[in-house]
Parts: structure tokens; C-alpha cells; sequence
């Protein structure tokens, strides 16, 4: 492990930290210079200007950050080796170090793609964002994202659903148990070898804080599953705390380690539209997934489509985006199977937004049929029950 | 003579325990004093009693007047003693003899006037009398109705003092009982299901909910319609059996809520998310009954099931589970019969404005949704989305009549008791895990599509276990002996779906 980080990086990662509060106030104050994780050491260090971080700066200690790296349970590579990912460097400031959680193996990948898209995320966005998750990770191509409640977690939760396979399902509410099972692989030993099914591609999440410090806490246990089938990164230390800037930096990372970012759901002034323009601003594509124009909760996506992103409605989408039009079509695409017309004009209706009982019948007696039919509708699945009870179109039958 | 002895009794908890009140008057400084721990209440009746004598045209023996409350370890509460405490004194100084009184326990409250005031718990007090045998009661004449319906025991009611002692001496006949169990409620006033229009879907949900006894989760933006159709479930439960209707009326009583009529209609309760837990189920320093106790039989309805303070629903999940609330105290352990059908209600965010216009961020949503998923959810097998009608839905035909409804509940409840005979059970909803595995009878096929939904939705146990019971509850209403795979299909549909919510957040 001592290898894959020399010592400058390493003395950068902790500069870096060092400046981190004086950063965040600078960043809020929109004073901070352009550019500014671009800039050498020695000018950062002026800028800071107490002298704090040019006395930590000369005092630093490798092997120290090393030690903390290795008991963290991390493994570290920074952007002198060549197991670097070399997409990153593209980025005008690429991180130091990148300090990973679980398998490194899995930033190898090349054609790996980002979803991301708002923390408050409407069933709609959720829904595609997950199945997008499920849909990419059945063509074999990893999903990174930033692990943020919302649109992000729905992208890895999709992914992870389907990496586990048939339906052990690593919900928050259940995961505690499966992670007990199979010790966290995050040491180096276990580098390399994923276990998980061959066509499966590991989910990567990019966090703000340290790579060991799940964020949200509320993501602990998706934490824990995707240190478990791929990896978590992060550009700073181990035991970080995130600053509000932080989110941003990690924004690049996670469009420079995606070939194809695609944005599901996002306001006008979302911080997920920081990534796509991250991804614009070194060259690489960007997608997004058209959203009703009376939703605000659309503007930032339907305006990134406006000026000229690719247009994703489903995996497939994505997937010609990502490796042309002759792209080989995932495994799972099913057929369209024909289904009743009882059945089709209640999918209709559920289509429609009309997921209520009282909206899909309004005689008492024939309410039995409907129930029968709405459960057959999810057996197929072509209609999910939400929370409460009301049904919405499910995209499984169409990734 | 100057010892007399008048038999009374003291509301515990949900009972009424009996007290001797004893009387001694002995040559001394005027003074009248009262022991027994008994309350502030208790104390203040001595003013009450001794205006009440003077006033009623009896003489107050100026006289050391000592009254006992025994047991002396039972606290004494409230105002009911001031008239077996009058006529306890009044037969110490030798105004009313001994076998006058025999056999007959004394409550009311006095006026300064001597008028009988009415009070809590008759009801519970009359059952103490029959229990221990006394033969007769006397008590407000407000609450005579309500004590005459424990059967084989002589109700008294009076109206003044005077009236009472005359009645005891046998002088005056006893003013008849007014019309024990008069028809006061009034059918009409009770909300109805066809006043509900735009909800029709609905209306097999609370169907199911009312026959197997299912608690129900209505989850929908605000104005839709979840308060009004939670307040027409009483109307579709099967009729108070009058075994019920007089528990019902005896806690009510027990509580100060009614008129002293017999309660026919099963209660609605809907306590303010702001409540307590022991507002909820009960407590105190002399523990009365919570809202959970004053629903029982009827419905409890939680509306904003998000805001209700945790410690107050963690009070309620054992409760449910056990049909009473148990309540420990220093040295004596009380239990509340509290057998609801609980309804909860919630909006799906907490500004409530749905989806389009919803301000909430992530964390309020996310927060929204923890609390939700809190203890309660366990507890509930049904669950349904109340959307806002459309117009079209809302000139359409209403919903069907209550009264039609609740004949197929009716005989719905009527095979659950036949099935669950010796059970101890009542509904569909109580059935543990092991009693549905035997009773459910739910076919091979049946089972396979449980198994088949289990794959596909990642079921947990428990609601693998909801699935059954309410499809046990549809083949009932379907006048099934069997579970087939449809009612296993359509219970899907009504399912509560805890492990949707962890996604949303």
C-alpha cells in the first residue's frame, strides 16, 4: 500500500484539509480564486497567509497519514502511479490522492457512467434514477455516483439490486443483517477480486468527507454494501469531515471518473448541475431524463436538454450515448409483452398520475377486480406500490 | 346512638372499590373531622355536608363528629362521598336508623342546598354493588338510568337530601328510574358513508378495515377527504352487543363524557397530535383512562401520524397488541380495556401540498418518513392512498349506505366467531402468526401466489402475515371458507408497505 502513494500527495491531501475551513469561508464569500485546488502548495499556502498551515505544511509526516490510511481500513493512490485512474487527469485539478474504501479494482472500468441528480427527489426521479442504477449494472457498466440521499442513493440502491441478483435486496431497512455475513472487504489484500456476479459491474460512490465516513449518516448501510461489492472514494483523508465546498470538489471527481454523466432530476439551481458542467468542462458527454415542464423540480434538467444534452429516457439511451448506436443491448431488455385490455387501461390510468384507489374506480363492486389487477400489474412489473398505497409506473419492464 | 356505618364506593382505575364510611359522634368541642386518606375534595365535603343537613331542615349535631373512610390504604377521590358522609352523620345523631341503611351504598355529590348532584362512574359503582352483594344503590337521580342497567339491584335516584332520607325511612315511594336506556341517539346524527362522494374505490378498503377489525392508514395531501372517511368506519362496525355498549358506557362514565344514557354508538376518538402519553393511554398519580381507553369498541383515530410525539405512540403499539392498557403503579398494577380499531392518517409530506408544489427539503422529508415508519406501522394491515377527487368523481353516485355495507361486515364478523370459537379471539386482525397458520385455511395455490409476491416484493415476515389476515378477512366477505389466490392478490393491493419508505428518503 505504501507504494501507490508517494509523499507529496500525501503532503498535498493533508494542505488541503489543513485549508479546509479557511476554504469553506472563502468559498461562501465567493472570494476564493478560480481555480483554487489547481493552484501549487507554495501559493496556497500564501493565500492562507497565518502561517498554520506553512508550520503543519513543513511538519508533515508521510508515514503518520500513511498509518492512518492502512487503520482506517483504506487504500490510497495518488496521481504519480499509473493505477491512478487516468480519466481524472483530464480534470484541471485532479485530486492528489484518491482514498479508496473496498475494491480498487473497481475504478479500472473505463465506460462507467454517472447518475446523478437532487437530494430531494420525486417519485419520479427516484424511480428512474433506480432503474437507470439496475439497468446499467445489468449491461456491465459501473454506475458512480455520490452516494446523496435522493436521486443518488436510488441510483446506487438500482445498481446494488441488481449486483446482489435475484431480489436479496440491500433496502436500508434490511442490509444490517447481509453485511454481517461477508466481513467489509476494504482491506488491500482482498484488492482486486470482486465478488460479485462476472457481469455485474461494482457500484463507485464519491464522497465529500473521508471515504470511511458514510454521508449521509443515514447511508450507512448502502455504505457498507457498496464497499462491499465495489468502491467508495474520496479525495480527502480519512475521518474528514465535509465542508460545503467539499460537495462541489466532489462533483469533478465524480464527472471525471465517468465517461457519460447523466443528470435524472434537477431544479434550476440544483448543486447537480455543478457536474454536468464539470463534465462539459473537461469534454465528456452529458445526458439527462426529460421531466414535465410544469415541475420545477425538471427546470435544471429540461434546460440542460435545451442546450443540447442527450436526451435519456431509458438505459438503452444511455447506453448508445455511451458507446454509439451500435451499443450491445443489455441483457435484460424484455420483450413488450401484450397484456389485457383491462390491464392496459388501468396501466393508463396509472400512467396518467391517477395511482389512487378512488382514481382508478369509482364503483364499489368492481374495486375487488381492481385490486386483483393491480397486483398483477406488479407481479409483472409494470406498476409499483408506493409508500401508502399509491401505484406508479415502474421502469423495470423497460431499462 | 352515636355510631353509624353507610357503604359506599371509590373509583380505582376503571373500577369502583367499596368503602365503609363510619360515623362517631361523641360529647366534645364542636369539630368534624374527617380521616381515611381521603383527597382535598373528600376533606371539602365537611362545608358541603354540614350546610346540605342545615339547609334540608335537619339538625347538625354541634357535637366532636369523627368520620372514618376505611380501608384507610385506598385513596378516597372526588365528591361522591358527601352524601353517604351526610347520612352517615344524620344516623349517628339518630335521624335515620340503622336498618335503613342496611344493604344500601350511598354516592352523590351535595349542594349547599342539600340538592344531589350527579356524578362520575355510576355505572361502575352499581356493577361494585352486585359484586359485593349489596341489595340496593342510592344516587343522583340524573344517574339512576345508567346504574339500572346492571340488573338484580335496587336503584334509588334522588334529586335532594331531604328526598333521600324520606325515601330511606320508607316514607315517600322511590321516584320511578326515568326511561332506563332511552332512545336518545338519534341514527340520524351519526355520519354516514353516503355523504362520501369521490371516494367509491375506497370503500372496500374501509370494508375490510371494519370487518376483520384491521387498523387503516389513509395517506394523502390534506383536504382529501382521510378525517371524513375515518369518522363513517364506526358506522360500517357491526352494532354494539349490550355486554359492549355497557362496557363502553361505564368507562364514558368512568371519564364524565356522557348524558347518562346507555352509549349505543361505537366511539370515534381523534386526539390532537400534541397529546401526552398518558392523555393518550392512560396515567396519572390516580391513573384515569386515555383516549385509547374511551375509544374501546369504537375507533381511535391518529390524524397527522408524523406529529404525534414518539413517546406517546411507543405507548400505544402494546396496547393494540393486547386489547387493554396496563398501567403499574408503586404497589398495584391497573388495566384499561382498550380494544380499538385504529385508524391513522398522514399526509405524504410535511407541508402537505403534494408533490408539485411540496416546499420540504430532503432532511424534512426524510424526517417525515422516519417518523412514519415508526412504531405504529407494525400494528396496521391496511393501508390506502386518498387522493383528491376529481370533479367528475364528485357529481358521480355516492358511496353505498352504511347500513348496506355493514350487513355483508355483519356476517363477515359472523364466520370470523364462529371460526375463532375458543380463541379468545373476536377478529381476523388478532390472529397471531401460529393461530393463522392453522385457521386461515388458505389454499396450496393461495399460498404460491403469497410465495410468488414474497420474491417479487421483498416481503418481510410480518407482512407476509398482514397479506394473509386481510385476505383471510376478503374470503370471509366473499362468504369463502377457503383463502383463494385472488384474495391474496387483492390484499396485496391494500398491503402497508414499510420497506417502500427507506427508498423515497
Amino acid at each position: 500500500m505504501t507504494d501507490v502513494a508517494c509523499d507529496d500527495c500525501l503532503r498535498r491531501t493533508d494542505l488541503v484539509a489543513a485549508l479546509a475551513a479557511w476554504l469553506d469561508v472563502e468559498w461562501r464569500r465567493r472570494s476564493a480564486p478560480a481555480g483554487v485546488l489547481s493552484l501549487p502548495d507554495e501559493t496556497l499556502i500564501a493565500l492562507e497567509g497565518t502561517g498554520r498551515a506553512a508550520r503543519r505544511y513543513a511538519a508533515f509526516s508521510p508515514e503518520r497519514a500513511r498509518r492512518r490510511i492502512a487503520t482506517a481500513g483504506l487504500s490510497a493512490v495518488c496521481r504519480c502511479r499509473a493505477t491512478y485512474p487516468g480519466r481524472l487527469r483530464d480534470l484541471a485539478d485532479p485530486p492528489a490522492v484518491l482514498h479508496i474504501a473496498g475494491h480498487p479494482a473497481a475504478l479500472e472500468q473505463t465506460d462507467s457512467v454517472a447518475i446523478v441528480g437532487a437530494r430531494r427527489g420525486t417519485a419520479y426521479g427516484l424511480e428512474v434514477a433506480r432503474a437507470l442504477g439496475g439497468g446499467l449494472a445489468a449491461a456491465g457498466v459501473p454506475v458512480v455516483s455520490g452516494m446523496a440521499m435522493g436521486v443518488d442513493s436510488a441510483a446506487h440502491i438500482g445498481a446494488l439490486e441488481h449486483t446482489l441478483g435475484a431480489r436479496s435486496h440491500p433496502r436500508e431497512t434490511e442490509a444490517g443483517t447481509a453485511t454481517t455475513e461477508a466481513p467489509p472487504a476494504a482491506s488491500a489484500t482482498h484488492a482486486g477480486h470482486i465478488p460479485a456476479p462476472a457481469r455485474a459491474a461494482p457500484p463507485v460512490a464519491v464522497l465529500a468527507g473521508g471515504a470511511d465516513v458514510p454521508y449521509p449518516a443515514s447511508r450507512r448501510r448502502l455504505h457498507a454494501r457498496i464497499v462491499e461489492y465495489g468502491c467508495v472514494v474520496s479525495e480527502l483523508p480519512p475521518g474528514f469531515t465535509a465542508y460545503r465546498w467539499c460537495f462541489v470538489a466532489r462533483n469533478r471527481i465524480i464527472a471525471g471518473l465517468a465517461a457519460l454523466t447523466v443528470v435524472v432530476e434537477a431544479a434550476e439551481r440544483s448543486g447537480s448541475l455543478t457536474t454536468a458542467d464539470f463534465a462539459e468542462q473537461i469534454g465528456r458527454a452529458v445526458g439527462a431524463v426529460p421531466g414535465p415542464v410544469t415541475s420545477r423540480f425538471s427546470g435544471g434538467t429540461n434546460a440542460l436538454l435545451a442546450a443540447g444534452a442527450g436526451v435519456v429516457r431509458d438505459t438503452r439511451d444511455v447506453l448508445d450515448q455511451l458507446l454509439g448506436p451500435s451499443a450491445p443491448s443489455p441483457d435484460e431488455l424484455p420483450e413488450a409483452v401484450p397484456i389485457e385490455p383491462r390491464l392496459r387501461r388501468l396501466l393508463d390510468a396509472i400512467e396518467r398520475g391517477h395511482g389512487s384507489l378512488a382514481e382508478l374506480t369509482s364503483d364499489p363492486d368492481a374495486t375487488h377486480q381492481v385490486l386483483q389487477d393491480l397486483t398483477d400489474l406488479e407481479l409483472r412489473g409494470l406498476a409499483r406500490r408506493e409508500f401508502g398505497g399509491r401505484y406508479v409506473r415502474a421502469l423495470e419492464g423497460r431499462r | 346512638m352515636s355510631l353509624a356505618l353507610v357503604d359506599s364506593f371509590t373509583l380505582d382505575g376503571v373500577d369502583a372499590r367499596r368503602v365503609w364510611v363510619e360515623a362517631d359522634i361523641r360529647k366534645g368541642l364542636p369539630a368534624f373531622a374527617v380521616v381515611g386518606l381521603a383527597d382535598k375534595s373528600v376533606r371539602e365535603a365537611r362545608e358541603r355536608v354540614r350546610a346540605a343537613i342545615v339547609n334540608s331542615g335537619f339538625v347538625f349535631p354541634q357535637d366532636r363528629i369523627t368520620v372514618n373512610l376505611a380501608p384507610a390504604h385506598l385513596r378516597k377521590i372526588g365528591p361522591g362521598f358527601d352524601l353517604p358522609l351526610a347520612l352517615a352523620v344524620l344516623a349517628a345523631s339518630g335521624q335515620l336508623t340503622p336498618d335503613e341503611l342496611a344493604g344500601c351504598a350511598v354516592i352523590g355529590e351535595l349542594s349547599l342546598t342539600g340538592e344531589v348532584r350527579a356524578v362520575r362512574g355510576a355505572l361502575a359503582v352499581a356493577e361494585g354493588v352486585r359484586r359485593h352483594g349489596l341489595a340496593r344503590v342510592l344516587l343522583p337521580r340524573a344517574r339512576a338510568a345508567e346504574a339500572a342497567l346492571v340488573p338484580e339491584i335496587e336503584v334509588i335516584g334522588v334529586e335532594h337530601l331531604q328526598e333521600a332520607v324520606e325515601t330511606l325511612r320508607g316514607e315517600r315511594e322511590p321516584a320511578p328510574i326515568p326511561g332506563v336506556v332511552a332512545a336518545a341517539t338519534a341514527p340520524l346524527e351519526e355520519p354516514d358513508l353516503s355523504d362520501v362522494r369521490g371516494h367509491n374505490g375506497l370503500v372496500p378498503a374501509l370494508e375490510v378495515a371494519a370487518a376483520g377489525g384491521h387498523n387503516l392508514f389513509l395517506h394523502g395531501p390534506p383536504g382529501t377527504g382521510k378525517t371524513m372517511l375515518a369518522r363513517r368506519l364506526p358506522s360500517l362496525l357491526p352494532p354494539m352487543t349490550s355486554h359492549e355498549a355497557i362496557e363502553v358506557t361505564r368507562l364514558h362514565s368512568i371519564a364524565g363524557l356522557h348524558d347518562g344514557n346507555l352509549v349505543q354508538r361505537r366511539p370515534f376518538r381523534s386526539p390532537h397530535h400534541t397529546i401526552s402519553a398518558s392523555g393518550l393511554v392512560g396515567g396519572g398519580g390516580q391513573p384515569n383512562p386515555g383516549e385509547a381507553t374511551l375509544a374501546h369498541h369504537g375507533v381511535l383515530f391518529l390524524d397527522e401520524l408524523s406529529e404525534f410525539a414518539r413517546p406517546a405512540l411507543e405507548a400505544l403499539r402494546q396496547p393494540l397488541e393486547d386489547g387493554q392498557v396496563t398501567i403499574v403503579r408503586a404497589q398495584r398494577v391497573m388495566a384499561f380495556p382498550t380494544r380499538v380499531t385504529l385508524v391513522a392518517a398522514s399526509n405524504p409530506c410535511p407541508c402537505g401540498l403534494g408533490d408539485a408544489a411540496c416546499h420540504c427539503s430532503a432532511a424534512d422529508l426524510a424526517r417525515h418518513q422516519r417518523r412514519l415508519s415508526g412504531p405504529l406501522l407494525d400494528r396496521i394491515d391496511v393501508s390506502v392512498t386518498v387522493g383528491r377527487p376529481s370533479a367528475a368523481a364528485l357529481r358521480g353516485q355516492a358511496a353505498p349506505a352504511s347500513e348496506v355495507v355493514r350487513e355483508r361486515i355483519v356476517a363477515a364478523r359472523e364466520r370470523q366467531t364462529a371460526r375463532l370459537a375458543g380463541t379468545g379471539l373476536t377478529c381476523n386482525a388478532q390472529l397471531t402468526a401460529r393461530l393463522l397458520r392453522d385457521l386461515s385455511r388458505a389454499t396450496v395455490e393461495a399460498h404460491s401466489a403469497l410465495y410468488a409476491l414474497h420474491d417479487r416484493n421483498r416481503l418481510s415476515a410480518r407482512g407476509h402475515g398482514r397479506i394473509l389476515r386481510v385476505a383471510r378477512t376478503l374470503a370471509d366477505l366473499a362468504g369463502c371458507d377457503a383463502v383463494r389466490p385472488d384474495h391474496i392478490h387483492q390484499a396485496a393491493a391494500l398491503r402497508l408497505d414499510d420497506q417502500s419508505i427507506s427508498l423515497a428518503a
